[in-house]
């Protein structure tokens, strides 16, 4: 990870090699450079959630951000071993969106499409930026339910149990929103060029 | 449910396109603010885990309060007359000028009274009885600072009986003497007060003083009357009687 060199390198040994559950239950018990660890981990992943459910732009995105981990690192004293750590992070991060979108009365509605000048581009490279904006573009064009689904797995990489868990509903509505979305994404990679 | 639905190469197309969207991150001053927020939160939790501000601040304190008790230490052991000058100073200072004060007063009331141990005040005539009190009064007075109860004090402001006033004041005088002056002895101004003396003496058993306050006694007064207690000593004693 680019970010060990933030980390002292007497600490990234060994601490490396262990489980995100037994880093958060090091950090409950005050080892701090547990948390340096898990936050290595872990910190792209949700960085890239937030922007594909929320499509905010830098300075709110980091807000946003910081304010999840914070909630993590105040409630460090509740996290149970028995649970598993993303399962944890995810929820508390649902949790906050919502909060979030109630208290500035938001309806996260599909995101706008992004505009980009690919006028300087090659043609090669140019088509796959195209497809990757297009992508971009459906996933925050999906209802909310389905993109929240998606980027669970997609980005936290959980399971459609974790994912019930963490949205409230159970498994085989999770499994019902990532079908509806992975169609709908599918429809568009189709006819794409 | 079309054919595309179960279709493994539009879904790792799929999977392909996103990933290659992965790549934003988090700036690192960012990352810096979550970590040492992670980091303090743990030190605030924890008031046995100091800080390395906390530690010196601790150590310096520690080493102050070292320093002052040693210099305090040295200091007084440079000076041992702090301590040991001041009992000498408080005589010099306080009893002294009592002692002076009262001598005169007990001088003078014990002249007109017959010698003897514990006389009842009752048995005194009135005007010895005014002058026992005014010497009561003028010991008070000048010993204010002797006691914290003064009116209790045991010492010769109260003159409850020759035999307690006299040895006290002697005492006092013992004190201004050790202070560098010669012992004035008051109870040899009067043979009455100086054979009272001898009975204290003698009651306390103190055979050497009283051997040498007789021998004096008997070239100053050879015809004065002795009591028959000092008579009975000094014929069981070597010192030659010149008053029988």
């Amino acid at each position: 990870m680019k970010l060990l060199h933030l980390m002292p390198a007497r600490k990234a040994g060994p601490l490396q090699s262990w489980s995100d559950e037994a880093l958060m239950q090091a950090y409950q018990k005050g080892q701090a450079e547990a948390f340096d660890v898990l936050y290595s981990r872990h910190r792209a992943r949700l960085y890239r959630y937030l922007i594909r459910l929320t499509g905010h732009q830098e300075e709110s995105l980091n807000e946003l951000f910081q304010d999840i981990w914070l909630k993590l690192i105040n409630a460090r004293d509740r996290y149970q071993p028995s649970a598993k750590f993303t399962t944890y992070l995810y929820r508390i991060t649902y949790n906050h969106l919502i909060d979030y979108w109630r208290s500035r009365k938001i309806v996260n509605e599909p995101l706008a499409d992004e505009v980009s000048d690919t006028s300087e581009l090659p043609e090669q490279h140019l088509q796959q930026q195209q497809q990757q904006l297009q992508l971009k573009q459906l996933i925050t064009a999906l209802p909310e339910q389905q993109r929240t689904a998606f980027l669970l797995q997609q980005e936290a990489a959980l399971s459609l149990e974790q994912i019930a868990e963490i949205t409230g509903v159970n498994r085989e509505t999770v499994k019902s929103r990532l079908r509806y979305a992975m169609k709908r994404l599918r429809e568009a990679v189709l006819e794409s060029p | 449910m079309t054919e595309h639905d179960t279709d493994p190469s539009v879904e790792q197309k799929i999977d392909q396109l996103y990933r290659s969207l992965s790549t934003e991150q988090p700036p690192a001053s960012l990352d810096r603010q979550i970590m040492a927020a992670a980091h303090r939160a743990v030190d605030e939790a924890e008031p046995g885990k100091a800080s390395v501000r906390n530690i010196w601040l601790h150590s310096l304190a520690y080493a102050a309060v070292l320093v002052l008790a040693v210099s305090v230490i040295i200091e007084v052991s440079l000076q041992p007359e702090l301590i040991q000058t001041e009992p000498s100073r408080l005589i010099e200072e306080r009893v002294a000028p009592a002692a002076k004060a009262i001598v005169p007063e007990v001088e003078s009331t014990v002249s007109g009274i017959s010698p003897g141990r514990n006389v009842d005040r009752e048995n005194l005539s009135r005007q010895q009885m005014k002058r026992v009190n005014k010497v009561e009064t003028r010991a008070r007075q000048a010993l204010p600072a002797m006691s914290p109860e003064p009116a209790q004090a045991p010492l010769a402001t109260e003159v409850q009986g020759y035999d307690m006033a006299v040895p006290n004041t002697e005492l006092m005088m013992q004190e201004e003497g050790r202070m560098g002056a010669e012992p004035a002895k008051p109870w040899r101004s009067d043979p009455e007060l100086w054979l009272l003396h001898c009975q204290q003496l003698l009651m306390e058993n103190r055979f050497d003083a009283l051997t040498t306050e007789l021998a004096a006694f008997q070239r100053q007064h050879e015809q004065y009357p002795m009591p028959q207690n000092l008579s009975d000593w000094l014929q069981s004693s070597s010192l030659p009687q010149v008053n029988p």
